[in-house]
């Protein structure tokens, strides 16, 4: 697993995760994903278009970050998931409470906002 | 063999030989020097007073292996001078059997040992699991150097040349015991983890029989119902069960708890017994929507650390012949009437409970003609990583499903058996968790 950060700007969060998002993938990025979404108490979006896989634990990891950030008026946003990915976001209800987007410069926007 | 008894210690000549005249003109060890005395005076000349076993045992014990008298007892000065506990051995068979008792920490060889040369000492060295990790050092003529390279390659750890430089006999001694001490200290951490892992084994084992325990026989009437569990090898957070609410209506759920391990089986199992006790507050345990709203409010993913499941709940009405269910995360159950090919996907798209306190879940539900096979199960049985490196989707595990034979129960070890065929491997990510009823 791989996270990126792309941008730390004074309103947003923009980071990119690659990889295979299972309970050994979340093991390596949990702490540094909190860190940067949760952590930070900003807007924050996350292109997961090199995700290839996310599992339950995957799921949770977004679960806590968004609950948080919706403490703090905040919101996590995913953006251009694969397919397969986005069958398990569709499966798991997520998509209720987090907002995934398949537009870049939509997703910026909100993000900003 | 040598018939000299075996030296302790050795202090300088002109010391020992006073110390050993006081020494056995005591009463106490008269005896002892009666004994020894046809060994002659020789003996004398290195043995001492009664050693410091404990200081000697610290430093470590070595085997001396040679036929040659005078450079046994030299080597023997010299080490016992460092502190070492020496034995001496001239036969080589009677020194490997003396190794093999595990009590030496080194063993000084020399190459062209009659009997049971160098080489042939480390070939047989190297084939016992005792010998293997006590360190070789060879002793040699420095004009055996071609005999001494092929040792070295067949094992041995170092080699000293006759005759013996004290300083270099020292350091390589150190050396060699230094590199056993840390092999000794590795082996016995691995000794400590595999017996952990051991123990970790045999709970996540008794946790899982203990899960087995939970979980319904099969049924044979008023309809068939028939399950499969197969735990991934870490004890994963699946559970399921079915049983009749009353006379007309007959629950069957299947949850999956996130993560791996005992914390996700505890959770799953607690749920479990929520469920075949009808202990959520609130709920009417014939309306799938209540339950899950229920299970929700109880479980909330903050108080459990940070866990939530995702459930599937049906309840068959025998009287109407309809199944109403409610999914919160959960893949859809898939359900055959019979001669269609098709399965009905049955999924209500609920949000994983426990995952917000504010999430809804409804009901549907669906007729269940005589003859429908309905399967519910978690996602661990078609998110399978093929050898070619894609993934297996629901779509193919609803056709293999399709594909069973009308005529007779479903064959649950045919999907078992095509899974494993499919993975590759009896080796499985997650817990494989599969009900099957022919109504």
């Amino acid at each position: 697993m791989d996270l990126k950060v792309i941008t730390d700007a004074d309103t947003y969060t923009h980071i990119a995760l690659s990889g295979k998002l299972d309970i050994v993938g979340v093991g390596e990025i949990e702490d540094q994903f909190i860190a940067h979404t949760a952590g930070r108490k900003k807007n924050a979006l996350v292109d997961i278009s090199g995700l290839t896989h996310t599992g339950s634990m995957g799921l949770r990891l977004f679960l806590r970050a968004s609950r948080s950030l919706s403490e703090e008026k905040k919101s996590l946003i995913l953006l251009n998931p694969q397919p397969m990915v986005n069958d398990v976001l569709e499966e798991s209800g997520i998509r209720r409470v987090i907002d995934v987007e398949h537009d870049a410069e939509t997703a910026l926007s909100k993000a900003r906002a | 063999m040598d018939s000299t008894p075996e030296p302790k210690r050795v202090r300088s000549e002109a010391s020992a030989r006073g110390h050993l005249d006081k020494v056995f003109e005591t009463a106490a060890l008269a005896p002892a020097k009666r004994r020894h005395s046809a060994f002659g005076r020789q003996l004398f000349e290195y043995v001492l007073e009664k050693p410091s076993t404990t200081q000697a045992a610290l430093e470590g014990r070595i085997l001396i292996v040679d036929h040659d008298r005078l450079s046994r007892e030299i080597l023997a000065r010299n080490l016992q001078r460092e502190g070492y506990a020496v034995e001496f051995e001239e036969d080589g068979a009677r020194a490997l059997l003396r190794l093999g008792e595990g009590t030496f920490d080194l063993a000084l060889w020399e190459v062209q040992l009659p009997g049971l040369s160098g080489l042939d000492m480390l070939h047989r060295a190297r084939k016992d699991a005792v010998l293997l990790h006590i360190p070789v050092v060879l002793l040699s003529e420095v004009k055996d150097v071609e005999t001494v390279i092929r040792c070295i390659e067949a094992g041995a750890d170092d080699y000293l040349p006759k005759p013996f430089n004290p300083a270099l006999l020292k350091a390589r001694i150190r050396a060699s015991l230094e590199r056993k001490r840390l092999r000794d200290q590795e082996q016995r951490l691995l000794a400590e983890i595999k017996a952990h892992q051991e123990r970790i084994r045999i709970e996540l084992a008794d946790a899982t029989a203990y899960l087995m325990s939970l979980l319904p026989p099969p049924l044979s009437e008023p309809f068939i119902a028939d399950w499969r569990f197969i735990p991934s090898s870490e004890l994963g957070g699946d559970c399921f069960g079915y049983h009749w609410i009353d006379e007309d209506h007959f629950a069957i759920y299947l949850l999956d708890v996130c993560g791996h391990g005992v914390g996700a089986a505890l959770l799953s199992v607690t749920v479990l017994n929520v469920l075949r006790s009808h202990a959520l507050t609130g709920a009417d345990f014939r309306n799938p929507a209540e339950v899950l709203v229920a299970a929700n409010r109880a479980f909330p993913m903050e108080q459990q650390n940070n866990r939530y499941f995702t459930l599937w709940y049906g309840v068959y009405e025998r009287s109407t012949r309809k199944l109403t269910y409610s999914s919160g995360g959960h893949p859809p159950a898939l359900l055959f009437e019979p001669g269609v090919v098709a399965a009905k996907k049955l999924a209500t798209r609920g949000m994983m409970v426990g995952g917000m306190p504010t999430s809804r879940y409804t009901s549907q539900t669906c007729d269940v003609p005589v003859g429908s096979r309905l399967f519910v199960f978690c996602d661990g049985v078609y998110e399978l990583t093929l050898p070619e490196g894609r993934t297996y989707t629901l779509d193919e595990f609803a056709a293999l499903l399709g594909q069973l034979p009308a005529d007779a129960p479903p064959d649950l070890d045919a999907v078992v058996a095509r899974i494993h065929q499919l993975r590759g491997s009896k080796e499985l990510e997650d817990d494989l968790s599969l009900i099957a009823i022919q109504f």
